[in-house]
């Protein structure tokens, strides 16, 4: 479904990716994990088109995604959920979910300003389709309140709910699960894979949490210094060495330290 | 109008159908909010929903007489498959949404079902995970993720309606026949009792006892086709069966479901249905009570001066009217203006707006919140009953309003005290008998008197309730004493949510406290003292001191001798999960008594440095 193939960005002189490539097949839960600044949000934010690849091609469902807008991006079926929550703090949950919607939208600004013509029925399709994602994710009881009043966790679910009034197809979800509870972990993990199965989208996840991850993915990819290490089902990357030693690891002896010398040579 | 016809349908299955086919059967019957959007059913949808259910049953192998089980939060199809149950002159038992795996296989079991339905994959799922050899039909309502379930006894609600709706041409008429075949003797409901002590028994209830309750709560209560009624108590109790159905059926009145049962939602939802005739246990009514005041407590100081202004004028004009006096002249002057700025607001706030009365019932209410509500212009009745009184059997009504009494009975009940002080109700209210239980049932009853169980004197025509009978406790000192009395009387302080107090055959009385955490937690907040769990809110001294003043208020109540002395503060919430209270808030005393030992003997260690309540 999305295609990476030997994806580099450059910033100056700090390799950031260094020709990375994966597949996310359809239908699947892919994750992706790494140490800090392994290139995980970068990866995400050159599928996405906030950074332009220095080469390299992305394709998704073949189109390619290189030198598009964000906004493009998303019209082509790849919908973003942020890892620092991205909502308009002081409107409502329902209106923030509505801008999800905003993507599919196609009345002009005159027949908005005048409430006539294709806006009308729009507003109303949409509201339903915001009205059945506050229904999916239980959000019944914040609906009408401000974002801002609400916990860290909740944010981060009408943060979900808003990508998945985006429609896309594919799903990226840039640490889903961080700086929530166990419990709010365990939600999230539970909305994210009703989504999978319910609603038929492909999930590509970024995160710390490896226990979170290898619970819910079915595949797993590793970034260590923008180089991608170990790619498999969640037991054989995490039995990997390589991966232990850079993710989980020892400091001291590390295998893939001199895996990486090699590669420099 | 069709009173007469009305009068003739002797079963609920036959209410509804003459709702269904009546001059009426356009108008709304149920609504359910779906994606934000209250969407109605009408009259005619509920009879034809019914008649497929049955049908689909049918075609099932579901036969007269047999059972089925549900464990689903309430919705629409819960009450088509309860009716179409009816119709076959079966049972339907239930569980509580939040029951567990020991207790569904008891009630499976006890029933014999061979079917049960549930409403959405977690339902499904503890089913699933129980060893229920009898199970042929496991019937979703909401089956959101189960599309790789692979069991083959399951099936969706809608499909078991498809079923019923390709049943054939005679499916209709067969459908009228089974419902005109209905006799008053058949039963209504098979309802588990709490279980303080010991497993659940299975009262069976009548169709009579259901149209006699439904018809006696029209006429005592004036109820209109136009009321609304908000369907949020667990089904399984006989609280919802009463006001979403019995009642519902006899007045044809409107039944709302919420999107959700959470808390929240509920309250949000009932907001904006405005129910005319709420009903809700002792301690939502509680919830409600210390909501407003929290409120209070953070708004502006401007609105502060209004409440603590206007409030004492409310409160006098409800004192006034409970003890039926006539209240002086200022207050009567003072009254409409302080309904205009001030109770109207609460009334709107609390979605009390249109609450013609509203009903407590379950546990006592405390004398304060009671005369708050009618403070604020809602009148509030008691109710009282039990599963085996067909819920509701006696009730404050018309004017009748005391704070301590339950009422007066249901037209055509009646009752009176035993010689041992027990109170016994009489009537075509009282239950058939215990499924599979003639023991229990004998014991149930008393030359054809229902025994409640509960200690209670009649004043004026009035019932007042003291305590469960066989809970009657003496001190070492041999000095008699109810401990849910001075439960009670403890939980009427609004910083007190359970209370379990200990003294047969000790020297004093002690009690396990369990604060109150909204409330407590609010007012350690406004005294800035830090708190992050309810654990470690319990243990901060000054919420020691709080609950002991508590406490010594208390007291002053009581006589010397049953004066509580020490207390100590639990430090987790009693949780039904933990067996501790049943899933209707009722202590299961012994439970708790054998779990909490260490912690009661400690209540009465010389050495322990615990400071009592004196």
């Amino acid at each position: 479904m999305l295609s990476i193939k030997d994806i580099s960005l450059k910033f100056g002189g700090i390799a950031v990716l260094d020709s990375i490539s994966l597949d996310v097949a359809e239908g699947s839960i892919h994750a992706l994990i790494g140490p800090n600044g392994a290139g995980k949000t970068s990866l995400l934010n050159c599928i996405t088109g906030f950074y332009k690849p220095t080469q390299g091609s992305i394709r998704y469902s073949g189109n390619e995604l290189i030198g598009l807008r964000p906004d493009q991006v998303s019209r082509v079926g790849v919908s973003r959920m942020f890892q620092n929550i991205e909502l308009f703090p002081h409107l409502t949950v329902l209106s923030n979910i509505l801008v999800g919607c905003h993507l599919h939208m196609r009345y002009s600004a005159l027949e908005a300003a005048f409430r006539f013509g294709r806006m009308l029925k729009e507003e109303l399709f949409h509201l339903e389709v915001a009205e059945e994602i506050i229904e999916f994710l239980d959000l019944e009881a914040v609906r009408h309140k401000k974002v801002a009043d609400l916990a860290y966790g909740m944010q981060k679910k009408v943060e979900l709910g808003r990508a998945l009034a985006m429609k896309g197809r594919l799903l990226l979800l840039d640490e889903p699960f961080s700086g929530l509870n166990v419990e709010e972990k365990q939600d999230i993990a539970r909305y994210l894979i009703e989504t999978w199965q319910e609603r038929k989208i492909t999930l590509f996840l970024i995160d710390h949490d490896v226990q979170a991850v290898a619970d819910i993915a079915g595949r797993i990819s590793v970034l260590d210094y923008g180089r991608k290490i170990a790619d498999g089902s969640p037991e054989e990357v995490l039995s990997d060495p390589r991966v232990i030693a850079a993710y989980l690891g020892s400091a001291e002896k590390s295998p893939a330290q001199p895996a990486r010398e090699e590669a420099k040579r | 109008m069709s009173a007469s016809t009305a009068q003739s349908a002797d079963t609920l299955p036959k209410l509804l159908m003459q709702a269904a086919s009546g001059p009426h059967a356009g108008e709304t019957a149920l609504r359910q909010k779906k994606l934000g959007v209250w969407s109605p059913i009408t009259w005619r949808q509920y009879g034809a929903n019914v008649r497929d259910t049955y049908l689909g049953l049918r075609a099932l192998g579901f036969n007269e007489g047999d059972r089925v089980f549900f464990a689903s939060e309430n919705a629409p199809e819960i009450f088509y498959l309860d009716l179409a149950v009816q119709v076959f002159r079966g049972l339907m038992a239930g569980a509580f949404p939040d029951s567990q795996g020991e207790e569904i296989t008891h009630l499976m079991e006890h029933a014999r079902s061979r079917f049960a339905v549930v409403g959405d994959q977690e339902q499904a799922d503890k089913l699933l995970a129980l060893d229920l050899p009898r199970l042929e039909r496991l019937i979703v309502i909401d089956d959101r993720c189960m599309s790789e379930y692979e069991d083959k006894r399951i099936m969706t609600f809608a499909a078991l309606m498809e079923l019923g709706r390709n049943a054939g041409d005679h499916g209709d008429e067969s459908f009228l026949s089974a419902v005109a075949a209905g006799k008053p003797s058949d039963p209504v409901a098979l309802l588990y009792t709490s279980g303080t002590t010991g497993k659940p028994k299975g009262v069976l209830l009548s169709q009579a006892s259901a149209v006699h309750a439904g018809r006696a709560m029209v006429v005592a209560e004036g109820l209109t086709p136009e009321d609304e009624m908000i369907s949020y108590l667990p089904y399984a109790w006989v609280g919802e069966r009463m006001f979403s159905l019995f009642y519902a059926l006899a007045a044809r009145y409107k039944v709302n479901f919420p999107e959700d049962f959470d808390l929240e939602v509920v309250l949000a939802n009932w907001r904006e249905v405005r129910p005319n005739i709420p009903a809700a246990a002792a301690r939502v009514w509680e919830g409600l009570c210390s909501r407003v005041y929290i409120g209070i407590d953070n708004t502006t100081a401007f609105k502060r001066w209004i409440f603590r202004t206007l409030m004492p004028i409310g409160h006098q004009a409800a004192s006034d009217r409970l003890s039926g006096k006539r209240s002086p002249w200022w207050v009567r002057l003072c009254l409409p203006v302080a309904d205009l700025v001030l109770f109207r607001p609460i009334r709107l706030e609390l979605g009390l707006s249109q609450a013609r009365s509203a009903y407590t019932g379950g546990s006592a209410l405390g004398p304060e919140v009671f005369t708050f509500f009618h403070s604020i212009g809602v009148t509030l009745r008691q109710i009282y009953g039990q599963t085996e009184s067909c819920g509701v059997a006696v009730m404050h009504q018309g004017e009748h309003v005391y704070v301590d009494t339950v009422g007066e009975p249901f037209p055509g009940m009646e009752m009176r005290i035993s010689d041992g002080g027990e109170v016994l109700l009489r009537g075509p209210l009282v239950f058939s008998g215990y499924l599979d239980n003639e023991e229990a049932t004998a014991a149930g009853l008393l030359d054809g008197w229902l025994r409640t169980g509960d200690q209670g004197s009649i004043r004026d025509g009035q019932l007042i309730i003291f305590d469960r009978m066989k809970e009657v406790c003496r001190t070492a000192a041999g000095e008699e004493f109810s401990p849910q009395l001075l439960q009670n009387k403890l939980k009427f302080s609004k910083f007190i949510r359970e209370a379990v107090v200990v003294g047969d055959d000790r020297p004093y009385v002690a009690a396990l406290v369990q604060i109150d955490y909204d409330n407590v937690g609010n007012w350690a907040t406004r005294r800035a003292i830090n708190y992050t769990t309810f654990k470690d809110l319990c243990l901060r001294p000054e919420v020691r001191t709080l609950i002991a003043d508590e406490i010594a208020a208390t007291n002053h109540g009581i006589p010397p001798g049953l004066r509580i002395q020490k207390f100590h503060l639990l430090q987790k919430e009693l949780d039904a999960d933990d067996e501790e209270i049943t899933r209707t808030a009722k202590i299961k005393r012994a439970k708790v008594e054998s779990k909490y030992a260490e912690l009661i003997a400690a209540l009465y260690e010389n050495v322990s440095e615990e400071m009592g309540a004196q």
